[in-house]
């Protein structure tokens, strides 16, 4: 998947508007009041490319924030059960960063560890990502110190890099990607692969927070039961904000909502910042408080994920630290963390 | 479905001395009326609450009717008279949401009162069936984003008055001197207030434990939080007795949370700090613009600004001119107005996270048994879970406006929770926050409080 | 798992004419969670509560459902009737399909379609009910009269000899009350005291009754058939049972006071007896106008008693009592005449109050019965009665008619012209209200036998000039402005409630209304009866009024109490409201809702008694059941049972299937493979 080719700025738009036409949905960056969101393409004027990062990451077109797995309905003593319209249309969705799409490919782990999950793998499947690369990181991006960077490539099928004047570098990196790039080839000019290097160090230099944070956070019991957790978490809620708004956060509640007739499986976004996350039916509830609660957040990412599946569950896209309602912030929490091991972790 | 076999639901809820009795004597005299309507009996007209008529709304109600005893009648003193209060907020709160007047009626119904029963029937079952059915997003299914069309947009007029940054260094210093002496005495063994954050403007609630840490309380127009809310939090209070640092707003939080025993007067010091008003988005914020407690209305000592300009601040509050602006609109743009704004709720439960008055440590919305706030985050239960939260402020909220700065998703919630304020404010003379003697509004009645809406 | 019976009844063809019955119970049959559907044409005859109790026992049933007539007709019939069977009578629920239903509509498949609804309505709500059992409280069979007037004693008398045990606390040194300051009574004349002092002696000897006068209430606390009253008995520095009445030690004492009993218009001594009649018929030292008892300054009264009766180091003595009910009889005030400042009183010793007159009246006043005048002894030839001082008047006094202003002064006036035939007597007047029996003709006398001079109008100012007292007044009927020069004038002040309702009210849990008077339970049906039970309400403490209605009041409330007493136990039903002390956050909304007081907090502490936090606690014995509290309760820590918000959700959520929730028609796909490791 080494192939390149070059896309002219005037041509984007071109594309897009024929992508627009065509039986695939178009869903891209554009305004609502404040913010720049995903939505579905009316009109190619309505895409901005203005923009450092959505405000809701790219998660919740694989994995909806609620919806129904099944539908059942009482039929005397017994209950009918019936399968939600599963059918959906190809998609592309443009402008994806490198941040949300390597959410993504976290994502395509967790969400086929344990059998397939339909629900998110039939999505996934009928969706093209064509990533947009950063060059412009916001204060709040860290990207780099988790081990990802403003031009990264995992979970996209294809990623465009802004190249200045000469346009996008494209590379294609699955045969997804490839598919499209063969149907809309007339757009994209073949020719030498210039590199992103430059693209990416000038990008990597803006970014403010760099910090060593990739190696994650060996966990030992002293950690565990370190009086750190207290302290950084004391001014947390616990609310359900920076797991919602995270690109690899994905844990998920099943409830039913039914009356007399039958009802209706739904699955839930949930946040282990929530109370009620580990209560048990008994009324026990093994995190308490929030400290063990931002602890588990906290570790999950850095040492549980990477333990289990080689690399970090956070993508250093900064939503969580400028969503949250009291600037709690995982990229000074890790730190502190890693200074309460003795672990380097400046740069 | 065509129209003509569209028959109306509609669902009453009585009372069982007197409308129940009521409508037994109409059966008793033969009086013929529409069969339309389902009734469920509750003891009294004051055991009927908001979630019942929201349920009934939720599973297809195409309307709902409600009706009890005569003011003053009540077999139980006074459970009509404080339903009286409860329905006329609950029903200007849904209408302001969207909702048809006529399909959601109130009657007062006396035993002796059979014909008027039926004739209360047929009345509002004909009205409903002039609305045509409910409309849909009482029940629709999951929906990601708002459909492709743009947002009504009803952009908030800036404040008139320009920031002042006032003389921020020395009520810093002021507040960093009474945190000191607090706990150097050990009058306090934390003091709550406001460090700088970790990104540029952005300030976090701080803990100071040792007196050489208060040199780390900042005092700035970005102090937005409402700190009062961590008085409910155990993380915070098992450290010691609390020094609270707060602006007016919050300090009228904090009556709020002693009428409602919450806190304990002589459990908590109040560090009051005479406030200029806070920023958002560069200006003045619309609730600083009408404030009226510049000055806390509580405190323990008082940080003073001595540029505190306190004449002329307000010159109207620039949402009651976004409120009206809904209100002229019909039922129909304003439920499209608002089923687009809670579209976008994904119910991460800021709102209610960073509210003070919100300290049930299990919220209503988390209960099952039964399940009140359907769970799906649909337009159905979004919307639910919307109304509930807005009337359960409802003569609470004290307008920090907390929940709508904290929403990731942008919902008004100071517009929802401003018009039941100035609701509460006009029908009973109360606004909360400033005195924590008195009962809150829902908690009492007075034998003259008006509701002309009820039959 | 519920096995619901649903019976739906024919009522011969009062439904079945309209419901095809038939439909109705092949439906129910089908409803989740239905055992057993029959239909039957008449369910409360005895063949048909059979049915029930039958099916109830073979089919193993955990609740019924009976759609037939309105619950207020037969809920009782078919409760009992499960109870028979061997449920719990609050698994039973009606469907109303007739007064409600088959009675109402004339359409018939519209009649049918409603009555299935409401039979799933109520099968969804028993499903969800729960078996309850009455609350019983024992009852202490002993009643508690505070106030010794007229009301309490014929409540204490009337209770008495029902064979009940009663303790009657009065404040003052003596019973008698207000009564045994009056002259002679309307609308017959006859003497106050004559007609009062019997039932007053009877109240001393009866052995049934406990007097403690010169005794207050001083706290309550429990409730309905379990109070515990503590009484301060205040110390009367007499023994009670050594006292002969023989007044030695009143001749002797230097101090002299003005005289309540008389209106102040003579005097008395620290050590008295309130009036000849009293009882007890003892004397009881006055500590205030006592010269000093600590340290002791005088006792002569000591010295001069023979009996040795006097104990000048008598203490104050708590008394406590367990009662089953309480009969609150604790009488009026008068309005503070001063505060009609043009009418001179406190000004003018010739400006008296009606009961001043009284006084003046009567055979034991200051006068000896002799019309004077207060001032120089004179007797007064023009004696001016004003009606409605204080009365009627929302500006300076109080909004309601005091009912009985009208007719004791039309007594008055004619008591005066019987001692004075020369005399002449006006009375302005608003309206003249003589209600009750025999009082027009009463009021007609004064005006045509003894030729009283009724004005209509009101008087602007009493006041002096050249010595003598002159009234201005109107009489609006020739509209005429008036002077009268008075040699007495008599002020009708307002009957106010007694000043100290206020800390009785608390200590009772009573509701006093904004003027005082405490509230009925229901005006009309429930005069007597107040919303605590357990406490009842006798004569003017209620609202203004005479004394024949003061003696009905009485005797209804002992007849209450009679009721109340006359089982060992209390049933009261158990509709009633529980917390959930897991979920209650303390912030007592519910407690501020309650019209009945039931609602406390209570204290949550750990075992080493640290207070943790505080809850609400819901008292059994007072909950009427009305549920104001779980709508108050933000996050539904507090459930009515019987009412509890599971069942009317289930009632709700199976009103209409909707629209929405209709299945598309797509085969059921295989279920996701589990993982096998």
């Amino acid at each position: 998947m080494m192939a390149c080719r070059m896309l002219r700025p005037e041509k984007l738009e071109e594309w897009l508007a024929e992508l627009l036409r065509s039986e695939r949905r178009l869903i891209a960056p554009q305004r609502q009041g404040e913010d720049v969101v995903f939505q579905p393409v009316q009109t190619v004027d309505d895409i901005t490319l203005d923009y450092i990062n959505t405000r809701w990451p790219v998660k919740a077109w694989f994995f909806p924030p609620s919806e129904p797995v099944l539908r059942y309905r009482y039929q005397g003593s017994g209950v009918e059960l019936e399968q939600p319209n599963m059918a959906l249309e190809p998609r592309v969705i443009f402008g994806v960063r490198p941040c949300d799409a390597a959410g993504l490919a976290i994502l395509d782990q967790v969400f086929n560890s344990d059998g397939e999950d339909e629900f998110y793998t039939r999505r996934r499947t009928m969706t093209t990502i064509v990533g947009l690369s950063c060059t412009h990181p916001a204060a709040s991006c860290f990207c780099t110190s988790v081990g990802l960077s403003p031009t990264a490539s995992a979970g996209s099928d294809l990623l465009l890099t802004p190249m200045g004047d000469a346009g996008y570098l494209v590379e294609t990196l699955t045969a997804r990607g490839e598919q499209l790039l063969w149907e809309y080839g007339h757009y994209f000019a073949a020719g030498e692969c210039r590199s992103k290097e430059a693209v990416t160090e000038a990008a990597e230099a803006r970014m403010s927070r760099q910090a060593a944070l990739a190696q994650g956070i060996e966990l030992s019991e002293r950690l565990f039961e370190h009086p750190i957790w207290a302290e950084v978490a004391r001014k947390c809620l616990g609310c359900g904000v920076c797991a919602y708004v995270c690109p690899t956060c994905h844990c998920f509640d099943i409830v039913d909502d039914s009356d007399a007739w039958g009802g209706v499986r739904c699955r839930n976004w949930d946040s282990c910042g929530f109370s009620l996350f580990t209560r048990h039916a008994s009324g026990h509830n093994p995190r308490p408080q929030q400290d063990s609660r931002y602890r588990q957040r906290v570790l999950h990412k850095f040492s549980y994920f990477p333990q289990r599946w080689g690399r970090l569950m956070c993508v250093g896209c900064g939503r969580c630290v400028t969503n949250c309602p009291v600037n709690m912030d995982i990229y000074a929490t890790a730190q502190a963390v890693l200074q309460v091991q003795g672990v380097k972790h400046e740069t | 479905m065509s129209d003509d076999n569209w028959r109306p639901q509609i669902v009453a809820f009585v009372c069982q001395w007197c409308t129940y009795a009521g409508a037994d004597l109409a059966g008793t005299s033969r009086i013929k009326y529409d069969p339309n309507v389902r009734i469920v009996k509750l003891p009294c007209s004051g055991r009927i609450g908001p979630l019942f008529l929201l349920k009934a709304f939720e599973q297809g109600a195409d309307g709902v009717l409600v009706s009890g005893c005569h003011p003053g009648d009540c077999h139980y003193v006074s459970g009509n008279l404080l339903a009286r209060r409860r329905f006329t907020v609950f029903r200007e709160l849904l209408i302001f949401l969207g909702l048809e007047p006529e399909r959601l009626q109130f009657s007062w119904v006396s035993a002796a009162e059979a014909v008027k029963w039926t004739e209360v029937v047929d009345a509002v079952t004909a009205q409903i069936r002039a609305l045509g059915p409910r409309r849909q997003g009482w029940g629709a299914e999951a929906r990601l984003q708002t459909s492709n069309s743009k947002a009504q947009s009803l952009e908030a007029q800036p404040g008139t008055r320009n920031l002042k940054p006032g003389t921020q260094k020395a009520v810093e210093e002021g507040i960093r001197r009474i945190a000191r002496q607090l706990l150097q005495t050990g009058e306090a063994g934390v003091i709550v207030g406001y460090g700088n954050g970790t990104l540029k403007d952005v300030t976090t609630p701080l803990f100071v434990t040792e007196p050489e840490g208060v040199e780390q309380l900042v005092w700035n127009e970005r102090c937005l939080n409402n700190l009062s809310v961590y008085l409910t939090r155990e993380p915070v209070t098992r450290l010691g007795r609390v020094g609270i640092v707060a602006k007016g707003c919050d300090a009228r939080a904090l009556v709020a949370l002693l009428q409602e025993h919450q806190i304990e007067r002589d459990k908590v010091t109040i560090i009051g700090v005479q406030c200029a008003g806070m920023a958002e988005n560069g200006r003045l914020a619309a609730r600083c613009a009408v404030c009226d407690v510049h000055t806390p209305p509580l405190y323990d000592h008082l940080v003073e600004d001595r540029a505190l300009d306190t004449g002329d601040w307000a010159e109207g509050d620039p949402r009651d001119r976004e409120i009206a602006a809904l209100e002229a609109l019909t039922p129909a743009e304003r439920w499209a107005y608002w089923q687009e704004q809670f579209a976008r709720c994904i119910r991460c439960y800021a709102c209610r996270a960073v509210c003070p008055l919100c300290y049930c440590e299990t919220c209503i919305a988390d209960k099952t048994q039964p399940q009140w706030v359907p769970p799906a985050f649909d337009a159905r239960g979004n919307l639910s879970w919307n109304i509930v939260r807005a009337f359960h402020q409802a003569g609470r909220c004290i307008g920090c406006d907390e929940c709508a700065r904290v929403c990731p998703a942008h919902i008004r919630l100071d517009l929802i929770n401003r018009k039941l304020a100035l609701l509460i404010r006009d029908a009973y003379g109360y606004r909360a926050g400033y005195d924590a003697t008195v009962a809150p509004p829902l908690t009492t009645f007075r034998p003259e409080d008006r509701a002309e809406f009820i039959r | 798992m519920a096995r619901i019976g649903v019976f739906v009844c024919h009522c011969g063809e009062n439904i079945a004419g309209t419901v095809d019955v038939e439909a109705v119970t092949q439906v129910a049959a089908r409803l989740p969670g239905v055992a057993h559907a029959e239909h039957y044409r008449y369910m409360c005859s005895d063949p048909g509560q059979k049915l029930l109790i039958e099916a109830i026992k073979e089919k193993h049933l955990t609740g019924v459902v009976v759609a037939a007539c309105s619950p207020s007709m037969h809920e009782m019939t078919f409760r009992g009737a499960a109870v028979e069977g061997g449920l719990n009578p609050y698994l039973s629920e009606m469907a109303n399909i007739r007064e409600q239903c088959s009675w109402v509509h004339d359409d018939k498949a519209a009649a049918t379609a409603k009555a299935i609804d409401l039979v799933r309505l109520m099968v969804e709500k028993v499903r969800r009910n729960r078996p309850l059992q009455p609350i019983t409280v024992p009852v202490t069979k002993r009643a508690l009269v505070i106030g010794g007037g007229i009301a309490g004693i014929q409540a204490a008398l009337d209770l008495a000899n029902g064979g009940h045990q009663v303790i009657l606390v009065e404040r003052e040194p003596s019973i008698g009350g207000h009564m045994a300051q009056l002259s002679e009574t309307f609308p017959t004349l006859d003497c106050s005291q004559c007609i009062l002092t019997p039932r007053m002696v009877e109240v001393s000897r009866h052995p049934n009754i406990t007097l403690l006068t010169y005794s207050e209430v001083e706290e309550i606390g429990g409730y309905v058939g379990n109070f515990q009253v503590k009484i301060r008995r205040k110390p009367r520095y007499v023994i009670e049972e050594k006292c002969t009445n023989c007044g030695d030690c009143a001749v002797v004492c230097p101090q002299v006071v003005p005289n309540e009993f008389e209106g102040g218009l003579s005097w008395r001594r620290a050590i008295y007896t309130p009036f000849p009649q009293a009882v007890p018929a003892v004397y009881t030292l006055d500590e205030e106008a006592c010269l000093g008892l600590h340290p002791l300054v005088c006792e002569k009264c000591f010295q001069a008693c023979e009996a040795k009766a006097i104990d000048l180091n008598m203490k104050p003595e708590i008394v406590e009592v367990e009662v089953g009910a309480i009969i609150v009889a604790t009488g009026y005030d008068l309005f503070a005449a001063e505060q009609a400042r043009e009418l001179g009183w406190g000004r003018f010793p010739d400006v008296v109050t009606g009961l001043e007159f009284e006084r003046l009246l009567s055979a034991s006043g200051p006068t000896s019965g002799q019309m004077r005048c207060p001032s120089d002894g004179r007797v007064p030839k023009e004696v001016v009665f004003i009606q409605c001082v204080g009365s009627r008047d929302p500006e300076q006094g109080v909004p309601y008619c005091s009912k009985i202003c009208c007719m004791y002064t039309a007594k008055h006036a004619m008591l005066y012209k019987h001692k004075v035939p020369d005399g002449q007597a006006y009375v302005f007047y608003m309206d003249v209200r003589a209600g009750g029996k025999g009082y027009e003709e009463f009021v007609n006398r004064a005006m045509q036998e003894d030729r009283v001079l009724y004005v209509r109008g009101r008087v602007s100012k009493v006041f002096e000039e050249d010595g003598r007292l002159k009234v201005w007044g109107v009489d609006t009927l020739t509209g005429q402005p008036l002077e009268i020069a008075a040699d007495l004038v008599v002020l009708a002040t307002a009957m106010v409630a007694n000043t100290e309702h206020d800390t009785l009210a608390k200590q009772l849990r009573a509701i006093a209304d904004e003027h005082g008077f405490y509230q009925e339970a229901h005006p009309k049906l429930r005069p007597v009866e107040t919303l605590t039970a357990g406490l009842y309400l006798a004569g003017a403490v209620q609202a203004p009024k005479d004394i024949p209605e003061t003696v009905a009041q009485a005797s209804a409330a002992a007849g209450k109490v009679q009721a109340l007493f006359s089982r060992d136990e209390l049933q009261r039903e158990p509709v009633v409201a529980r917390v959930n002390e897991l979920s209650c956050e303390g912030c007592f909304d519910c407690q501020k809702v309650c019209p009945y007081g039931a609602i406390t907090p209570e204290e949550i502490r750990d075992r080493e008694g640290n207070l943790l936090r505080r809850v609400s606690n819901v008292n059994v014995g007072l909950c009427e059941g009305c549920g104001a509290c779980v709508v108050a309760c933000r996050n539904h820590s507090i459930e009515l049972e019987g009412f509890t918000d599971e069942q009317i959700y289930g009632e709700i959520v199976a009103l209409w299937p909707m629209p929405e929730r209709a299945p598309e028609r797509v085969t059921v796909k295989a279920q996701r493979r589990p993982r096998i490791s």
